[in-house]
């Protein structure tokens, strides 16, 4: 088994969301269970460790850069889900949110990111309920995956 | 003249600290710790030892970071001594942790070497979070060089008596030419490690001299207390012994680093070559050029220095102290190696350097505004407040050692030839008042006491201590028992003086200083030592009690107050036996305690004329040999303008040197002992001393210090820059006009020492210390 990654899987329409790992939390999203909207995750610049000083009567500021330090990774979305599968969302949720370790996060454009970790995922609480045409009666929640990748970019 | 370590552009990058841990204890092989964050690194002098706090990373380090991947450690993998991961040992108080910084070039630099005793591990629980720490206290090698054996300083190391044997043979002992090499040296372990015990000096004359590769390094050593051919150590000696004896691990070698333990040598030995040969008397003099200041605190004299059970570092602290100069432990790279060395320097005369605010010059590139300007925060406190522009120094009395006549301390006495009865009676004749004197002696025990004479002047007599007659109390104790040198001039002549014999009213005026030739010694304006007379009336009337001469048998002991009789009016002068004569507590004078003044004869001569005839006869003369106090106290004479003061008033502190400073002459007076006297003695006491010229240069030393302002300063530059050095000083904060100028015109600048450099994660403090050597002077 190699590294866990955290990748867009899928073609249709509404895209599922993966996590190849077994018993690394096994798959968010699967297809069939739930369905997301589809948007760009933003890739944040990574930041500066940067330490700032001036000096009394001279303009501007002068940077000492200590480093590259984490970039956030955020991928935000909406989730519509049946019962059923709002409660196996919710178990894969806990299961996902305790992942120790890196893992590689692959962007839709299957460019990599390694050495990643994740913050606690939250369901957005809307309480909207509505029809789908295909999944019948669904809850609608937003949600927000927050992805940190600790590794420089000499690693 | 600009900083030069500093960032280049406006967004620089910063060459961090980074800690190197040798990877075997003694294996000299430093590996870079990526785990290792330097929280605070400090550089230090004398007791201030330098040291650093290092954070230690406790997580696992992942694989494609760069770095080597290392599981998480426990701190029982390093407080057990478990193996580290990583590292293949375990890290023991006994690997070297080196604290280095990458050049520009890429390359580490060592700023740093020591040992870390005391791990620390904690976790901390604030509410739901908790935390866990790892934490190296890193000290430098100067504390463990401190635990060193041979850095315990106790015993002294002296020539061996084959050594000194062979010098015996080969050159008198207060010949100074080097003999005898460290073959010739063993450890004396009964004798304390104590330089100039009270003063006396404990060295042996002639060095030896201890090869090292081709360099010849002189050492003195020690010889026992009371040796007669012993010289005063001076610091630089001192310095140069503990170096030898107690710094370096051993004294073979073919170069310094040879003989090197965990220290080794910086500039001492260099330091100093030029003055291990050289006395106190070769001291430069105050105030005190910059190029002199080394030599003037290291030819000062050591009084009872004692190392006895201090380790070399602590020895090396109070040398410092006491000599107003600093060391240092320098973590230089050899090679491969690290080196600590030791260095030495005079306060205030380090390698002068600024720091810079010089502000922008409109269009200037960024790396020059940053040359030009590399502290942003900065406390200046310069405090005037101590400087004492006219030290009082005050040493000991004056004494003198005279021979003096003195004069009958008792009212003329009517069976003394000295008066009439009141009623107008003439004297009697002398033989009858002879007569009186010794009939007692042919009376048996039961008649004797009722003899008047034995009665009134013996010393068993009732009435000897004194009767009352019409409510008079008639004393006869005195009656040619006290006689006194009248300095009180409480003996008026109109109630002393005889009107017959020698004892007549001139003799009982107050008795002079200039009767005994006494002359007083001084420091004059220009510098030089001078004598004259002391004036008459310069003493005030006060009771002047003797004390024991200055001049001594072969043994050195004192001859005592030395009181002689004359049985014929002055021409001979002869002692009496021994325990007769007591002296006065409140005055000069003395009293003679035999029981019968008519059975005191010259010595060998039973049968001839009695002290009690001698004064009947008017041929009784009494004089005393001793020391007398003046009143003056020995002095310098300092000349404040000499130093710069930069205060216009005058202050004024005193310093009670008494114990330390002392002037007891005999050869200033008229003393029958002395050297060119009517009967000069074979020597003198370890009282007679001469510490003019010791506490001029002690006021001039005092003056070197309290006449400067104190600076202490704390400068932070904002980056890490190596631009500072302890034991730099530092002379200004270009562009701001404040100079750290210690004295005024005309004074010799200085300027405050760094002894302090604090470097954190993003910057450097430099710290100065104007400390005055008045903290560390004796006074005592």
């Amino acid at each position: 088994m190699g590294v866990p990654r955290l990748q867009h899987v899928g073609t249709s329409a509404w895209l599922d969301i993966g996590l190849e790992a077994g018993a690394q939390g096994g798959a968010l999203w699967t297809a069939g269970t739930a369905r997301s909207t589809w948007g760009p995750p933003s890739i944040e610049a990574r930041g500066i460790d940067r330490q700032l000083e001036s000096f009394a009567d001279i303009d501007g500021v002068f940077e000492i850069r200590h480093g590259q330090r984490e970039r956030r990774i955020v991928w935000p979305g909406i989730l519509r889900m049946t019962d059923v599968a709002r409660a196996t969302i919710l178990a894969q949720r806990d299961s996902f949110n305790g992942l120790a370790g890196e893992f590689l996060y692959v962007d839709i454009d299957d460019t990599e990111y390694g050495g990643c970790v994740i913050e606690p995922l939250e369901l957005g609480r809307s309480g909207m309920r509505m029809t789908d045409p295909v999944m019948g009666l669904i809850w609608v929640a937003p949600y927000e995956i927050v992805v940190r990748q600790l590794a420089g970019p000499s690693a | 003249m600009a900083a030069i370590d500093h960032p280049h552009t406006r967004n620089d990058d910063a060459r961090p600290l980074t800690v190197w841990i040798e990877d075997e204890a003694g294996s000299e092989n430093y590996v870079k710790d990526p785990r290792c964050r330097v929280a605070e690194l400090k550089l230090g002098c004398d007791d201030d030892v330098s040291s650093a706090k290092v954070n230690v990373f406790l997580g696992e380090i992942p694989d494609g970071r760069g770095i080597d991947p290392e599981a998480a450690i426990s701190p029982s993998d390093v407080f057990d001594a478990e193996v580290r991961v990583g590292f293949g040992t375990f890290l023991s108080a006994d690997q070297r942790i080196a604290i280095r910084r990458d050049d520009e070039a890429g390359d580490p630099h060592t700023m740093f070497c020591g040992y870390c005793d005391e791990p620390q591990y904690s976790e901390e629980v604030s509410g739901a979070q908790a935390s866990k720490a790892f934490s190296l206290l890193v000290e430098g090698v100067l504390k463990r060089h401190s635990d060193t054996e041979y850095a315990q300083v106790y015993g002294r190391w002296m020539r061996t008596a084959a050594g000194q044997d062979a010098l015996d043979v080969a050159q008198v002992r207060s010949e100074t030419e080097p003999f005898g090499d460290a073959g010739d040296v063993g450890f004396v372990e009964s004798l304390a490690c104590v330089f100039n015990p009270d003063r006396k000096g404990n060295r042996a004359a002639a060095p030896v001299t201890i090869a090292v590769g081709d360099r010849d390094v002189l050492v003195h050593v020690f010889t026992h207390d009371g040796d007669p051919d012993g010289e005063q150590w001076t610091w630089a000696q001192v310095l140069r012994y503990l170096m030898m004896f107690h710094f370096f691990s051993t004294r073979t070698g073919d170069s310094l680093d040879e003989l090197a333990g965990e220290l080794s040598d910086g500039n001492t030995i260099d330091l100093t070559d030029p003055v291990i040969e050289l006395t106190t008397s070769d001291r430069p003099s105050a105030p005190v050029a910059v190029g002199d200041a080394w030599a003037y605190a290291m030819l000062g004299r050591p009084g009872s220095f004692v190392c006895e059970g201090c380790s070399l570092a602590e020895a090396f602290v109070m040398l410092a102290d006491a000599t107003g100069t600093h060391f240092r432990v320098d973590s230089v790279d050899d090679g491969e190696l690290i080196k600590n060395r030791c260095y030495w320097w005079a306060r205030g005369c380090g390698t002068q350097k600024d720091l810079y605010r010089l502000g922008v010059i409109s269009s200037e590139p960024i790396d020059v505004v940053l040359a030009n300007n590399n502290t942003n925060r900065y406390t200046v406190r310069p405090d005037a407040s101590d400087i004492i522009v006219n030290p009082i120094v005050r040493g000991d009395v004056m004494k003198w050692e005279i021979t003096a006549e003195l004069v009958p301390g008792w009212m003329p006495d009517r069976n003394l030839h000295e008066r009439a009865e009141d009623d107008g009676d003439e004297l009697s004749s002398i033989g009858d008042l002879l007569s009186f004197a010794t009939i007692h002696q042919e009376l048996d025990e039961e008649n004797v006491k009722l003899d008047s004479w034995y009665d009134q002047y013996h010393k068993r007599g009732c009435h000897f201590h004194g009767h009352e007659v019409d409510n008079v109390l008639h004393s006869h104790r005195d009656v040619l028992r006290k006689w006194v040198l009248r300095e009180t001039g409480s003996y008026r002549a109109a109630d002393y003086a005889r009107a017959e014999g020698p004892f007549t009213a001139d003799l009982y005026a107050p008795w002079k200083p200039s009767s005994c030739n006494i002359a007083i010694e001084y420091v004059d304006d220009d510098g030089t030592t001078k004598t004259r007379d002391v004036a008459d009336g310069e003493w005030s009337r006060i009771g002047r009690p003797l004390e024991d001469c200055l001049s001594a048998d072969a043994d050195r002991r004192s001859l005592g107050v030395v009181v002689e009789f004359s049985w014929d009016g002055g021409a001979t002068w002869e002692k009496i036996p021994a325990g007769s004569v007591k002296l006065l507590d409140s005055e000069a004078g003395i009293y003679l305690d035999a029981e019968d003044l008519t059975k005191v004869f010259r010595q060998n001569d039973e049968e001839g004329v009695s002290l009690w005839e001698a004064y009947l006869n008017g041929v009784l003369r009494v004089r005393v040999t001793a020391v007398i106090a003046g009143d003056a106290r020995l002095e310098p004479n300092l000349d404040a303008s000499l130093f710069g003061v930069p205060l216009a008033d005058c202050t004024s502190r005193l310093f009670d040197v008494a114990k330390r400073f002392k002037w007891a002459s005999r050869s200033l007076a008229n003393s029958q002992f002395r050297p060119n006297g009517a009967s000069p003695a074979v020597s003198e006491t370890s009282k007679c001393v001469d510490d003019l010229a010791e506490i001029q240069r002690y006021g001039e030393s005092l003056l070197e210090v309290l006449s400067r302002r104190q600076i202490p300063a704390s400068m932070t530059v904002p980056w890490i820059t190596q631009d500072y050095s302890v034991g730099d000083s530092i002379a200004s904060i270009l562009g701001t006009g404040i100079e750290f100028w210690t004295i005024g015109p005309g004074g010799v600048q200085r300027f405050p020492d760094v002894v302090s450099l604090v470097f954190t994660r993003a910057e450097t403090r430099v710290v100065t210390d104007d400390r005055r050597l008045l903290d560390v002077v004796r006074l005592t």
